[in-house]
């Protein structure tokens, strides 16, 4: 310290020889406080320190091992017909190329532990009351397993629908002569919640005998809207399963009243709202067409109409845009559009919004009533299960993606071809292709193109018409990467 | 007429005192018959002086006992029928009766006949003014009971002819026929406690004992000073002492009471030996335990000694028990030791403050103790002062003042702490500090699906903490994250005024360590790591500067200090290391530096292995005391955790940026105060730099500097794989070392500065300098303050599990081995899962459920269930331990489908009604989550705590060896 202490007024000479000294040192120390703050610099600067990661993992893909679809109850027999019976006709096939047993439950079974035994690509009709039935397939069965419930008196068919986390259906009624029944199945033995909004002309209503219904495991809730809502116009519906699993259905009726007896057909549900709906299936010579549209979002959508013809997407010169108020529902009588010239060979209709709508056609014919629903696209084999014996059977074809191939497949009840067709579709342009009446199932594949189809059933002479589109089937299922986690939902 | 009485001496190497004690029975004023010598194999002078002196000597070897002596002496006695003595006088060789002895003693037998055993008052010799004894007698704890003051002066307050227990064998006067019927002195007890035994004995038989202070006998007590040793005695008279005092109370205790009297002796002896161990008496500790086990090892030796006794039981016992110290009379001494301490310390404190003070005073005239020490003085001059008191001394301080603001402040910011805390980092405590003990102590967790992952290291530190809080697990952490930052503080202080003085004598200024403790007590909070709930990282930094305090004593001149240092350095390594386990590693780092260093420079200072030794013991102790966690955490394939900064995962990291400015960062976005507040550190740091005068010493801080910044840049290239996902090595220590070498190197740099003293431009940096200091810690205080609590809250009540109801862990906590699986996440982005159990994931088990390596059969299962639920799976699930599955909002509606769709579950109710459960119905089965015990583990435990107990003791000031009497 004794040199650090001095002060200026010491000798000259030891100052310098201290200063030299400390020079000396100061260059020694400056050269390693440079190294050290280089490492230190260096160092912190090439640390270049992580922070937790938690790498997602997509889904595989495994073939489906279960798989169930619900046949919707056909109510309360029509009885007028001949040919009708109160069950009508359940059809069931699995496109997976296997056999085996299909378990049936549900208010239709017939028996506790019934099941009916199907073979690659056959339809097997299963015996059933008028109750929904609940088809379930395990292993391989479940792949492509499809079903179809038909009756006569006058002609009415569906689709057996499986399990969908929400569903739309709309042109509904809940009047006198335009009533709708909303049928909930449960097709599993743990409970289910399903909520139900409503859409009117004049906005969403409030039920709250429709919020929160629970449907016990293995069991069918029906609600009449009539005796819900009892208003005149049309309505949609909006149904979301929050808890378990649940296939909703339809049953629209119109009755006269002047005349006897009336009609009544399923209507096909519509998983979302869409700004593009194709309508395919217009059945000839109806009395009435009333579109329906219904507008879930918050701000007003116009729709527009075009015509769907084997060669082209037309606008007819006097089509209507129509304009739907938010949370509503807009109903548009089409019997001019339709019976006009521009419509000579239409077979569907596209309803464009400005925002996501789902619409319905309800188109009378002869006295029967026909329900026209938006197809969604498929992308690969699946098929529709046809009652045998109506008068004529049509697979319309439209909304092509792309230039494609699609082959029409039609077999008979015991699974024999009976005629294989392939046409070639693009956009804007469709085909319809005619299937022999004994046609049980009638298939298509398409190829390179996703496409939009339906089954047009009509009868002869008075029996009616029925439209059932066909939907992409389930074949795969997805198997979620599961790995440990922390406590926390962070990271 | 006078009784005949025979003189019986035993000696054994006694020549020091024989001459002395020959002259004083010579000068007996009292006539007696024979004095019978009994030498035991002396090796010095002793038989030829008793030669000499008495003619006969009786030699029998060195192994031969007091009372076989005794006997041996009786033995060449004429019959008392045939004119024998009817008294025996008992003298030792190294007691000297003093000249009126032996006839004040036969004048009291004569006045008093019913006595058969009387015995002198004893006074200390050579001091020959000290009272030793005057009479006799055994508390219940073994203690030998005189009733007097330690050192008291003989002055005749004890002059009483009273009937006492026992009289000491030294100038004892004993008739013989009572000697003869009790059968002598007992030869289970060869040197020490005969007497007491013998009285107790001569007691229980109806003979009366009498001392008489008239008699004075000098008594040097040799062996029990331990200035003779035979072999009787061995080295270990503590041993033989207390041996003898569990046997004398055993034989001669009650019957009745002898089980309880058993227990009793067994628990107060190991309470005993915790005093002597916290006095670093280690070898009186295991005399004292050797002595209970030698007594308890051989129930037949007592079995027969209560036989012989038996016959001779005929007084009353209350005649007895009224000879025997009164019960309260242990209690009373421990009260009296309590008060003892309590006394001493306060006087030691308030004579090392004063010496402190005045040290300081000349050392440092401008200090605030030698200003005071002027005053003061100068008041005694001129008049008598007003003697200020403590709140005028404190607040005529303004660094007192300063600091109480500061601690207060921090106090007030850190009062989210204050109650229940948990969130962040922090999970809920579990209900109480028992909780921890098991944790620490079992080797297999009933966490998840059991894992034999060891608990933490900090768990055993919390466990003991919250012992010491009375079990309240919840106020063990309340104390840690309240009070880190006053003893960060302290810490800071106390090193930073040591290192001051590298730098000048008198230290540096106070003003100057106390911003630099300050800014560095600020770091674990304005860092982020306090309101991130990062216990770890708070208490390493309150612990590192007391660490780097005791590291200071390697460089002490006395080997004592360094052994201790090293102890001590030892110590709170690897009590930081249990907080922040990356600690030892970065700490053994920077020895290997500075030794590598040191070898060329002081070489030879290193031969010595006092120099080398301490140091090495502080980096190897951790390595011991946390045996238990690091050695399990590797071989069952946890090793991860050996590098995970406490606390529940995500954990902040940070980078060489984050590092230089004292931040975490967390999910990418830094975390705690404003960045910019962290750089005023880093500037004057590099300023320090610029200074020649200090520059060594900060250089010093640099070369830590840059050993830590490389050991963290090696640190960061690791990414740890955990079964949950992967994250960095744990760098928060990293972060504290580097703002402490900082905060320690700006401060020896501002002090050389002010030593240069300012002119023209230096006086503008100066200010500049002193602007960003200040700013750099009021700022980040301020912070705290206002916006410290970060994301701890005293709402803790679901943090134990996030997303799971109370009520199913409430169903699992009430015996059932049922838990909850709780799966996260989407199809699209993978699902990800955990098990719950007990209370939950509380503090100290997040670590191991973390680092436990994946269960691939459950993940398989948990797959299964997530896919393609059914039957089996659900019952898989149930043996598996699975009571409950909860799917936490957002939910995946797949998912919850396929699990609605499955039998075998029932819904259950969830708070959030977005998120989904099941009851399994099936009942939950026990996986295997009890039972499995380790013992290399409980081995390491056994060492883990002989080493804590062997350090604490070595950790404490040398004593000296403390003195009974």
């Amino acid at each position: 310290m004794s040199h650090a202490d001095h002060r200026p007024t010491r000798p000259a000479r030891r100052e310098r020889r201290v200063r030299r000294q400390r020079s000396g040192r100061f260059e020694m120390t400056m050269v390693v406080a440079v190294v050290l703050v280089i490492v230190v610099a260096g160092a912190l600067a090439l640390d270049r320190s992580g922070s937790w990661s938690q790498p997602t993992a997509g889904p595989a893909t495994a073939a489906l091992s279960r798989a169930a679809v619900v046949c919707p109850p056909t109510g309360e027999s029509s009885g007028s017909d001949e040919t009708a019976t109160g069950a009508g006709t359940v059809l069931a096939a699995s496109l997976g190329g296997a056999s085996g047993d299909l378990s049936v439950s549900g208010d239709g079974a017939t028996g506790a532990d019934q099941s009916v035994s199907v073979d690659a690509d056959t339809p097997a009709e299963v015996e059933a009351g008028s109750g929904s039935v609940v088809l379930s397939a395990r292993g391989d069965l479940a792949a492509g397993l499809v079903a179809g419930r038909s009756t006569r008196g006058p002609l009415a068919a569906t689709d057996c629908g499986a399990p969908t986390a929400e569903e739309w259906f709309t042109g509904l009624g809940a009047g006198a002569v335009h009533d709708s029944t909303l049928d909930l199945t449960n097709p599993n033995s743990g409970a289910a919640v399903v909520d139900v909004t409503v859409l009117t002309r004049s906005g969403e209503v409030d039920v709250s005998s429709l919020r929160g219904i629970a449907v016990p495991g293995g069991s069918t809730r029906s609600f009449d809207l009539l005796s819900l809502l009892h208003r005149r116009g049309m309505i949609a519906l909006h149904t979301v399963v929050t808890r378990g699993e649940v296939v909703a259905s339809v049953r629209d009726r119109s009755t006269h009243l002047t005349g006897k007896g009336g009609s009544s057909e399923w209507l096909a549900g519509q998983e979302q709202p869409a700004r593009s709906n194709l309508l395919l299936g217009l059945p000839d010579n109806a009395s009435s067409s009333t579109l329906t549209i219904a507008n879930p979002g918050e701000n007003q959508v116009t729709a527009t109409l075009k015509l769907v013809t084997p060669s082209a997407v037309l606008t007819p010169a006097d089509a209507p845009e129509i304009s739907i108020a938010p949370s509503s529902v807009v109903s548009v009588d089409l019997g001019d559009v339709l019976s006009g010239d521009a419509a000579e060979d239409a077979y569907g209709i596209e309803v464009t919004g400005s925002g996501a709508v789902t619409a319905a056609l309800r188109t009378v014919r002869a006295g029967d009533l026909a329900l026209t629903t938006p197809s969604a696209q498929v992308s690969a084999r699946t098929a529709v299960l046809t009652p045998v014996g109506v008068g004529t059977k049509q697979v319309l074809l439209a909304g092509a993606t792309g230039v494609g191939v699609v082959t029409v497949v039609s077999r008979a009840a015991d699974g024999s071809e009976l005629d294989s067709t392939k046409v070639a579709i693009k956009q804007q342009q469709g085909a319809v292709v005619d299937v022999p009446r004994a046609a049980a199932m009638v298939e298509i594949e398409p190829r390179r193109t996703r496409v939009a189809a339906s089954v047009l059933l009509a009868g002869r002479g008075r029996r009616g018409a029925a439209v059932v589109p066909f939907r992409e089937l389930v074949t795969a299922a997805e198997v979620p990467s599961v790995q440990p986690g922390l406590v926390t939902a962070g990271g | 007429m006078q009784s005949s009485v025979a003189l019986v001496l035993v000696s054994h190497d006694g020549a020091r005192w024989l001459p002395t004690v020959i002259e004083g029975i010579k000068t007996q004023q009292a006539s007696f018959g024979p004095v019978i010598a009994v030498d035991t194999g002396s090796k010095d002078d002793s038989p030829a002086l008793l030669e000499a002196a008495f003619g006969n000597l009786t030699r029998v070897s060195g192994r031969t006992s007091f009372p076989e002596a005794i006997d041996l002496a009786v033995e060449q006695l004429a019959p008392t029928e045939q004119g024998g003595p009817e008294w025996i006088w008992i003298l030792h060789d190294d007691s000297t009766p003093d000249p009126g002895a032996l006839a004040a003693l036969l004048a009291a037998a004569q006045e008093h006949p019913e006595a058969d055993v009387l015995g002198p008052k004893l006074r200390e010799w050579p001091s020959l003014r000290r009272l030793l004894e005057v009479g006799v007698t055994i508390s219940g704890t073994g203690r030998r009971e005189t009733g007097l003051e330690r050192g008291e002066y003989d002055q005749g307050q004890h002059d009483r002819v009273r009937s006492v227990l026992a009289v000491n064998t030294a100038g004892m006067l004993v008739r013989r026929r009572v000697l003869a019927d009790l059968g002598g002195l007992d030869r289970a007890l060869p040197i020490f406690g005969n007497d007491l035994d013998f009285g107790w004995r001569a007691a229980s038989a109806g003979h009366t004992t009498l001392v008489i202070p008239d008699a004075v006998v000098f008594h040097a007590e040799a062996a029990h000073r331990g200035l003779r040793r035979t072999p009787l005695t061995g080295r270990h008279t503590h041993y033989q002492e207390r041996r003898s005092a569990l046997f004398t109370l055993l034989a001669n205790g009650s019957g009745r009471a002898l089980p309880f009297q058993l227990v009793r002796l067994a628990l107060g002896t190991l309470w005993r030996m915790l005093g002597f161990l916290l006095v670093r008496e280690v070898g009186t500790a295991l005399d004292e335990l050797a002595a209970l086990v030698s007594v308890y090892r051989h129930p037949g030796e007592l079995r027969a000694a209560r036989r012989a006794r038996a016959p001779y039981r005929t007084a009353p016992v209350d005649q007895v028990r009224a000879l025997l110290a009164p019960r309260w009379l242990p209690y009373r001494h421990g009260l009296d030791f309590v008060g003892d301490v309590a006394s001493a310390v306060t006087n030691q404190a308030a004579d090392v403050a004063e010496r402190r003070r005045s040290a300081k005073a000349a050392a440092d005239p401008a200090s605030f103790a030698a200003r005071r020490q002027t005053a003061l003085d100068e008041l005694e001059d001129d008049e008598v002062g007003v003697e200020n008191g403590l709140v005028v001394r404190f607040l005529t301080n303004p660094v007192a003042v300063l600091t109480a603001l500061v601690v207060l402040l921090g106090l007030i910011g850190a009062r989210a702490a204050l109650g229940a805390v948990a969130g962040g980092g922090l999970s809920p405590v579990p209900g109480g500090a028992l909780d921890w003990w098991r944790l620490h102590l079992e080797s297999w967790h009933a966490i998840g699906q059991g894992t034999a992952v060891p608990a933490p290291p900090y768990v055993l530190p919390l466990a003991l903490l919250g012992t010491l809080l009375l079990g309240k697990s919840g106020l063990a952490i309340t104390v840690l994250m309240w009070l880190s930052f006053p003893l960060a503080l302290g810490g800071g202080w106390r090193f930073l005024r040591v290192a001051g003085r590298l730098i000048s004598h008198r230290g540096a200024p106070r003003w100057l360590i106390w911003w630099g403790s300050c800014a560095y007590a600020l770091v674990p909070l304005v860092s982020g790591a306090w309101g991130q709930g990062r216990f770890g990282t708070v208490v390493a930094a309150a612990l590192l500067p007391w660490l780097a305090h005791a590291a200071l004593g390697f460089a002490d001149p006395e080997a004592d200090r360094r052994w201790r240092a090293g102890w001590r350095t030892g110590l709170l390594l690897a009590l930081t290391t249990a907080f922040a386990p990356t600690a030892w590693l970065l700490t053994a780092a920077l020895a290997v530096v500075v030794a590598l260093l040191a070898v060329p420079i002081a070489r030879r200072a290193l031969r010595e292995r006092s120099r080398w030794g301490p140091p090495l013991l502080a980096v190897a102790l951790p390595l011991v005391l946390l045996a238990p966690w690091w050695l399990p955490a590797l071989w069952h394939g946890a090793g991860a955790g050996l590098l995970l900064d406490p606390g529940r995962l995500p954990a902040p990291s940070a980078g060489g940026l984050e590092l230089v400015i004292g931040r975490l960062r967390l999910d990418g976005s830094l975390i705690g105060a404003p960045w910019w507040l962290g750089l005023p550190v880093v500037v004057l740091a590099v300023v320090a730099l610029v200074g020649s005068r200090t520059r060594i010493p900060v250089l010093m801080c640099w070369l830590v500097a840059a050993v830590i910044a490389v050991g963290a840049l090696v640190l960061s290239q690791l990414t740890l794989q955990l079964a949950a996902g992967s994250t960095p090595a744990g760098n928060a220590f990293a972060m504290i070392a580097l703002q402490g070498a900082g905060v320690v190197a700006a401060t020896l740099g501002i002090q050389g500065l002010l030593l240069d003293g300012f002119s023209g431009l230096r006086r503008v940096v100066g200010a500049v300098l002193a602007t960003i200091a200040v700013v750099g810690v009021a700022g980040g205080l301020g912070w705290f303050v206002l916006d410290g609590t970060g994301d701890l809250t005293g709402d803790t009540s679901t943090l134990a599990h996030p997303g799971v109801p109370s009520y199913m862990l409430a169903e699992a906590t009430r015996g059932e081995t049922g838990g909850v699986l709780v799966l996260r996440g989407s199809v699209e982005d993978g699902l990800r899962y955990v098990v719950e159990r007990g209370e939950g994931t509380t503090l100290g088990t997040d670590e191991i459920a973390a680092t436990t390596p994946g269960d691939d059969a459950m993940t398989a299962l948990v797959a299964k269930l997530a896919a393609d639920p059914d039957d089996a799976v659900v019952a898989g699930l149930a043996k598996a331990g699975i009571s409950y599955v909860v799917l936490p909002s957002p939910t995946d509606h797949v998912v919850a489908e396929g699990i609605d769709a499955s039998g075998g579950v029932t819904q259950a109710s969830t708070a959030d009604p977005a998120a989904r459960a099941w009851q399994i119905d099936a009942r939950a089965v026990d996986p295997g989550l009890t039972g499995h015990r380790s013992w290399p583990r409980i081995a390491l435990l056994v060492v883990q705590f002989a080493v804590i107990v062997l350090a604490l003791v070595m950790c404490v000031p040398s004593l000296e060896r403390r003195r009974t009497r």
